[in-house]
């Protein structure tokens, strides 16, 4: 019975189900155990592939559909376990955040589909037969569609939920077209058709294909519209797990299919560079101007995106240039920012999920001085804030570090003027980097320091323990990557080598020893941090404190709204970011005639400019267009009678005058 | 066969008893009888299968399939029926007429799947609409009077067309020298006959019969009969009507395909089952009342279904698939829609909200239809819809794939978003606590049939397969799965 | 002989056109059901004699006696003696009618085959056309059966071509008569017209989206 595979099924089936039997006050930590149950056993998978060697146990024959094996290679096991890492402390912060959570209806809903999330993300990376591989993806995108609409007592979450479900759809549908060209071509229906399709037909178009409909997952620019609207509205624990492994899952395909070029991949290499770019800067240009803390961090999950992009790129480029080392660096650095920001970004999502739970508004103009009552999320968000930023001694600069290395070992190899496109990475990744500074200096300063702005946020609920701890957990993952960055190199440069380049290893010394200076560098720069702070703790001990209020010298009779709002800060770079950030202004302009001016108010709300410029006038143009047919149903009888003498005499002058 | 004919008698009477028995409960009780009548009768045509039962009766494949669905559906009509008999107190001779009308419709419908005959087949169809016309009748308000004339006006056309198409039939087979209008012999002697009549006779068939499978042109009033009808019968329509009116044309369809005109037949079918797709994505960005909701699905899936086969291949079998899931979770929402309906006493979808609070497992069950019907996994209409998508892309129809493809889209948003407002739309606190509640239990049926429907998406069961590929197996270039 | 019966049935069918009170309609039924009694008289000399003689008390009783009779009951019941609607000109309708023959004609001699006579098809076809331009252009719901009866008219007319080859067809026939005129008639024009005092079809538009 034990192998057998309708056993586990059931089993598992069973499991998920019970959860509704239990009392509402449990369900969470139940979800817990669920997930900590399906992360033992596939984790035993993924280490098994990516210590010894590629798994393929054939599952089940299923009627109709196909025979489905158990796939699991280098490249899946390292996406189990960062799904796995991320998807268990976001239940053990679900634990904390759901605990107010009463209606028994609600809590079924949710547990249900946080746990077929989970399952379904580790189904995606383990089966390479085209219907489990779709039927896994539309699993894990459902359950996300229902945990996005979680607090649909909220007015307008259930537009954004039924927007974030048909772009799913139209993704799922891309890929579908491409499963079932490939199935017409080949005959195989699983993802070694793409070796065959691959070797005698043009690799860009089909590859196009499949990105356009992973892409939508992940979030590539223009495609990207469902993210800034779906995360925000997500509990923070969705929130986390979508932005930190969800939309990976995305790459995942892409990486996948990438797996088995042949052809083209320069100019496939070039393409991807290039919308990475496009995505990075569209995102941080965003994420700039918000004032909504979660959306904050869902474009900038967009940009981080775009720079995996970057790396995606750089490695195809190297690939079609036979040039290894750019090949395995730009591999590498992407699956290191796939990693770094599986940490940081739901540390961050989880640390403004505290924030949420204590002032109720996620709105970064109502908060203020929080660093006061929230020390320990505070030093978490700032932990992570200068992760996101790429700054050492934090594992961002790592990832982004390699991708550096690669670009300037490219230019260093060849004739650096006609590498004009390098160039233009190279400006670009800076330029990201530099506004993702200043972004989060925004979002950390605006949140935690300064003075309230308002009444919420000094009327806040304590965070407890079980939403604190997963974050920690998280910081310890971030900080493990900076004291070995040798063992994940190792593993990465594993699965490059393994799937992509097969001459990786020449870059091995080079970025080894970089990699161990950074570490040695970083170690440094811990030791200088935690000695002066030793010393400040000594002579504050020894000489005393003095409290003041904040900003309390030079002008004494400020009030709160005397700072940084979050238009203000970033108000210099509306001009940069013209063509990609639009606004919403909501102003009643007066008269001339007024005389006695009555009280204005001024809205300001940036808005995603392909979601209001491209998107919605064009889907507002077809569905007004396709409402133009609703004619037919007249309520007159004469009117039917006179279809079906239509219809048959249509079809009869069709054929009479052979069109048919 | 004797058991032939003691349905038919049997249930002839046990109608009548219906129709006379003045008690209400009595009346639903004597469904009892006739239940077990249905089920012995779909128990012995299994094990007549492919064997003659008379001269102008035959149980094959399909004809199999088909009646076990119809059996399946029947029982949960009857208790939806019985129940909301009991909350709306109707009067007891509607609940003698409705009972009655509805053995005979069931009867009727049985009669189609098992002709043999083509003349007998009509004839079978004629009484459904009959009979159908005495159940749209039901509420006995203007609305039900309006759809019910034009229910019977249309369909009376529909079944005048389907005539003249055997009519011509008939002129062809006069070419072939063999005037025998029995399917085997039409099968035998078809390769005879003038492609011309043949067409002639195709056209006016599917014009005729699209008002039983509710497809272009003469759908607008099985929509009405949907919306009018009692939920309960709605689902019987959808879930069984609209099967017997794909038999009636595949059975045509079948014994045509072995001559010149498959290819126009396939045009023929792609055109009215695009068509039908069009209109229903049209209706269903803008339609309110969600009977009609989902009688506008209903159109979209047997457009979808016509389009399977014209594609051919491998869309044989997804087409007879997608009936099959299509009958259990379309039924399970009619059942449920009802269930909202005496809940919220209309069927405007934006005054309803909350339902997944006020009735948690019916609202389940709305949901998991939801994600049913829009063909997400792990919905059996999803594997019939890749297998569509597969036949299509096999034979190169990439326009029509394409357009589909859009026009599913916008049909995912435009159920989605109502469906969405009814389980989830936060209503006024006074009206949450004014409704009246429904017990869970009676969505007991649904859950059935739904849990059916998930079946059939996540392992189809190897005897279902073959019985289909076995319906299938006649048509040329069938593809083996 | 026949022939000349079917030419008559296609004048009836001009008439039909343009008649607008509802008497001359039904007197127009009624000399069609005659007609094509004649025409089954004639026609079906190869079935079994009880069989003929069904059909042609079918013919001569419902479609020339009882249906006209319903019919005018229903009038004189609900006081109606004309069309209310304008027949915007005789012109166009008598243009259609002959279209339709024209149509018809052409039709029957491009699907030419020895099993038809192309008197029979000309005059089916165009009954069935002209049936579903009366329930076309038409308002009230008595018209609208009266197209329809006409139509069923020209179906039996072409089954008569058949007849006498394959009698289960015009049985057939007799049915969609039969049922028809029950349902249609029995029932719901009475039950109609108890409901709407005046029974245009536009008063039943309420069902649309």
């Amino acid at each position: 019975m034990w192998h057998s595979t309708l056993f586990w099924i059931a089993l598992q089936i069973g499991l998920q189900l019970l959860v509704i039997l239990l009392p509402t006050r449990l369900k969470t930590a139940y979800v817990l155990a669920l997930v900590l149950f399906n992360t033992i056993w596939s984790s035993q998978l993924a280490f098994l592939a990516l210590l010894q060697e590629s798994i393929a146990w054939p599952l089940l024959r299923v009627p109709v559909i196909g025979d489905l094996t158990l796939a699991v290679d280098t490249l899946s096991g390292f996406f189990i376990l960062i799904i796995n890492f991320t998807t268990t402390l976001a239940a053990v912060y679900g634990i904390g955040y759901m605990a107010d959570q009463r209606i028994r209806v609600n809590m079924n809903l949710y547990a249900l589909s946080f746990q077929s999330m989970h399952l379904g993300m580790l189904l995606v990376c383990m089966l390479h037969h085209f219907f489990g591989f779709l039927m896994a993806w539309e699993l894990m995108s459902l359950a996300s569609f229902f945990l996005v609409l979680y607090d649909y007592e909220k007015p307008g979450i259930l537009s954004i939920a039924m927007k974030y479900l048909i772009q799913m759809h139209l993704g799922v549908l891309a890929i579908l077209v491409g499963f079932l060209w490939l199935y017409k071509q080949t005959g195989l229906f699983e993802f070694v058709a793409f070796q065959t399709y691959f070797a005698k037909n043009p690799n860009l178009p089909l590859f196009f294909l499949f990105f356009v409909g992973f892409g939508i997952k992940a979030g590539f620019f223009p495609l990207h519209t469902w993210l800034p609207e779906a995360h925000p509205v997500a509990p923070a624990q969705v929130s986390a797990v979508m932005s930190g492994v969800m939309i990976k899952l995305g790459l995942y395909g892409i990486l996948r299919v990438a797996t088995y070029l042949q052809q083209d991949a320069l100019y496939i290499g070039i393409i991807v560079i290039v919308i990475g770019m496009l995505t990075a800067l569209y995102g941080i240009l965003n994420a700039l101007m918000q004032h909504d803390l979660k959306k904050l961090l869902a474009f900038s999950s967009i940009e981080n995106i775009g720079i995996v992009g970057i790396g995606i790129g750089m490695g195809l480029i190297g690939m079609g240039l036979k040039d290894s080392t750019m090949a395995s660096l730009g591999f590498i650095g992407a699956l290191m920012h796939i990693l770094n920001h599986s940490m940081f970004k739901p540390l961050l999502f989880m640390g403004a999920g505290s924030v949420y739970k204590a002032s109720h508004t996620r709105n970064i103009e109502l908060l203020g001085g929080l660093i006061h009552r929230m020390p320990i999320s505070a030093t978490l968000f700032l932990v992570g804030s200068i992760a996101i930023c790429g700054l050492p001694p934090l594992n961002g600069f790592v990832s982004e570090f390699l991708l550096f290395q690669g670009i300037f070992e490219r230019l260093n190899a060849t004739n650096v003027s006609s590498e004009v496109l390098l160039l233009i990475t190279l400006i670009a990744l800076t330029l990201v980097g530099g506004l993702s500074i200043f972004t989060f200096t925004k979002a950390f300063g605006l949140t935690f320091l300064g003075v309230p702005r308002s009444a919420q946020a000094t009327q806040l609920t304590p965070v407890s323990a079980w939403m604190l701890a997963p974050q920690v957990g998280l910081v310890i993952g971030l900080v493990s990557i900076i004291l070995l960055p040798d063992v994940y190199f190792t593993f990465f440069l594993e699965i490059v080598g393994n799937l992509f380049v097969q001459e990786g290893y020449a870059a091995k010394g080079k970025v080894f020893f970089a990699l161990e200076g950074d570490t040695y560098i970083s170690l440094v720069f811990l030791c200088i941090i935690v000695v002066l702070f030793a010393l400040r703790s000594w002579v504050v001990r020894r000489f005393g404190q003095r409290f003041g209020s904040t900003w309390g010298c030079g002008y004494v009779a400020g009030n709160t709204r005397m700072q940084y709002t979050s238009n203000s800060y970033a108000h210099y770079f509306r001009r940069l970011g013209k063509g990609a950030v639009s606004y919403r202004e909501t102003y009643q302009p007066m008269t001339s005639l007024e005389i006695f001016p009555k009280e204005r108010s001024l809205e300001v709300e940036p808005t995603d400019t392909v979601e209001t410029n491209l998107i919605q006038p064009s889907t507002k143009k077809l569905s007004w267009l396709l409402q133009q047919f609703a004619i037919i149903q007249t309520g007159r009888t004469q009117s039917y009678i006179m279809y079906a003498f239509l219809f048959i005499l249509i079809l009869f002058l069709l054929t009479f005058f052979q069109f048919i | 066969m004797d058991f032939l004919e003691l349905y038919f008698i049997g249930s002839v009477l046990i109608a009548l008893l219906m129709y006379l028995v003045k008690g209400r409960k009595l009346d639903y009780l004597l469904f009892i009888p006739f239940l077990g009548l249905q089920i012995y009768f779909t128990y012995r045509s299994w094990f007549s299968m492919n064997q003659v039962l008379d001269e102008y009766f035959s149980v094959d494949a399909l004809s199999m399939i088909f009646l076990i669905l119809n059996t399946v559906v029947a029982v949960p009509t009857v208790i939806h029926a019985f129940l909301s008999a009991e909350r709306k107190h109707d009067s007891r001779r509607a609940v003698s007429i409705h009972n009655a009308a509805l053995v005979l419709f069931i009867v009727a419908m049985t009669g189609v799947l098992i002709s043999s005959h083509v003349g007998l087949l009509w004839a079978f169809a004629e009484a459904t609409t009959l009979t159908s016309a005495a159940l749209i009748y039901h509420d006995r308000n203007l609305v039900a009077l309006e759809a019910t004339w034009k229910y019977v006006f249309v369909a009376s056309i529909g079944i005048a067309f389907a005539f003249l198409g055997i009519l011509f039939l008939g002129i062809a087979t006069q070419d072939a020298q063999s005037p025998d209008l029995s399917l085997v012999a039409l099968a035998k002697s078809v390769n005879a006959m003038e492609s011309t009549w043949l067409k002639m006779s195709f056209l006016f068939i599917v014009a005729g019969f699209s008002v039983k499978i509710g497809t272009v042109p003469l759908f607008t009033v099985e929509i009405d009969a949907k919306d009018a009808a009692p939920s309960a019968i709605g689902a019987l329509f959808s879930g069984g009507l609209l099967n017997v009116g794909f038999v009636a044309i595949f059975r045509f369809y079948e014994v045509f395909s072995h001559t010149e005109i498959h290819a126009w037949m396939n045009k023929v079918l792609m055109i009215t089952g695009l068509t039908s797709v069009f209109f229903a994505a049209v209706y269903l960005l803008s339609v309110k009342n969600f009977k009609r909701m989902f009688a506008y699905s209903s159109l979209e899936h047997a457009g979808l279904v016509l389009i399977a086969v014209s594609a051919g291949g491998v869309g044989y079998f997804a087409a007879i698939f997608h009936l099959i899931a299509h009958s259990l979770i379309k039924a399970s929402l009619f059942f449920q829609i009802g269930q909202v309906q005496q809940t919220f006493r209309h069927k405007n979808v934006e005054r309803t909200g909350n339902y997944l609070r006020i009735n948690p497992w019916g609202g389940a069950a709305l949901l998991v239809g939801f994600v049913g019907i829009l063909a997400l996994p792990p919905s059996g209409l999803f594997i019939s819809e890749v297998l569509t998508f597969k036949a299509l892309i096999t034979g190169d129809h990439w326009l029509v794939m394409g357009l589909l493809a859009f026009l599913l889209t916008f049909i995912l948003y435009g159920m989605g978003s109502s469906l969405l407002q009814v389980l989830f739309k936060p209503l006024p606190a006074e009206e949450l606590t004014s409704i009246e509640r429904i017990s869970a239990w009676e969505s007991v049926p649904e859950w059935i049939l739904l849990l059916g429907a998930l079946t059939l998406g996540l392992y189809p069961p190897p005897a279902l397969n073959n019985l289909i590929q076995t319906a299938v197996a006649h048509l040329p270039n069938v593809v083996k799965l | 002989m026949v022939n000349l019966l079917i030419i008559a049935f296609a004048m009836t069918l001009t008439y039909s056109a343009i008649a607008n009170r509802f008497s001359s309609l039904i007197r127009i039924l009624a000399i069609q059901g005659l007609l094509i009694f004649g025409v089954a008289l004639l026609e079906l000399h190869q079935i079994n004699l009880i069989n003929l003689i069904f059909i042609l008390l079918e013919t001569l009783v419902f479609k020339s006696i009882l249906v006209p009779a319903i019919l005018y009951a229903v009038i004189t019941r609900n006081k109606v003696s004309r069309d209310c609607e304008i027949n915007k000109s005789f012109f166009n309708s008598i243009f259609s009618v002959i279209a339709i023959f024209a149509f018809s004609f052409v039709l029957a001699y491009q699907l030419h085959d020895e099993h038809l006579k192309i008197i029979y098809f000309t005059a089916s076809v165009s009954a069935i056309m002209i049936g579903i331009f009366l329930m076309i252009f038409r308002k009230t719901i008595i018209t609208h059966t009266i197209g329809y009866i006409i139509l069923e008219n020209g179906i039996f007319l072409f089954s008569l071509a058949l007849g006498s080859d394959m009698p289960m067809i015009v049985n057939m026939g007799i049915l969609l008569d039969l049922f028809s005129t029950v349902l249609i008639l029995g029932i719901f024009v009475n039950r109609i017209s108890d409901v709407f005092n005046n029974i245009e079809v536009d008063v039943l538009t309420t069902l649309k989206d």
